[in-house]
């Protein structure tokens, strides 16, 4: 019930709000996802190189391979998530800027739509990790 | 505890500081930092197992 309650209240002041709240409240959103799935990811990625080590009749030559293969991929999935937080810090300093009155709305948008399209990137490339 | 009292007073003010918390986490650049680097040195950790393990794999 408290929970209940409680959710009403979160949906009832995400209505309102200034624009810089409703930046801050999309780029939230974000992180709320992104950062348990860069730990998933992370976890994801050993549970692979486990595999590698765990099957039989490999050669040394395959299995280094196939852990080059993972470790390719799975790089690339980390530097997006990294490069993600950085656009996140990069974009709550333009609100706080446009907060300020030290920079415009399109500003603001621009470091957001930022961040958002990089998700966007970042959920393409933990699907080709699936498929691995 | 009485519903409204909880929806008037006491449930924004848990939201503001549950929202205050949630942006100082992840606006704040030095915590951001951190972040990537506690998960850098996890996958540094789980990669040096692996290879440790791939190596007493194929030497025994």
């Amino acid at each position: 019930m408290r929970a209940l309650l409680l959710a009403f209240c979160v949906a009832l002041a995400g209505c309102a709000g200034s624009p810089a709240d409703k930046a801050h409240d999309t780029l939230s959103a974000v992180t709320e996802v992104s950062d348990p799935l860069y730990g998933g990811a992370v976890r994801g990625c050993h549970a692979l190189e486990m595999e590698v080590v765990n099957r039989e009749g490999t050669t040394p030559a395959a299995d280094a391979e196939s852990l080059r293969e993972i470790r390719e991929a799975c790089d690339a999935v980390f530097a997006q998530f990294e490069r993600l937080i950085r656009l996140q810090v990069a974009a709550r300093v333009a609100i706080d800027k446009f907060e300020a009155g030290e920079s415009t709305r399109e500003d603001v948008d621009a470091a957001v739509g930022a961040v958002v399209a990089l998700w966007a990137e970042v959920r393409g490339l933990l699907v080709e990790l699936e498929v691995l | 505890m009485d519903v409204f009292r909880f929806l008037t007073e006491i449930a924004p003010d848990l939201f503001k500081l549950g929202e205050a918390l949630f942006k100082l986490f992840s606006g704040n650049a030095e915590l951001a930092k951190q972040n990537i680097r506690s998960r850098v040195a996890e996958v540094e950790a789980n990669r040096a197992e692996v290879d440790r393990l791939l190596a007493e794999k194929h030497a025994g």
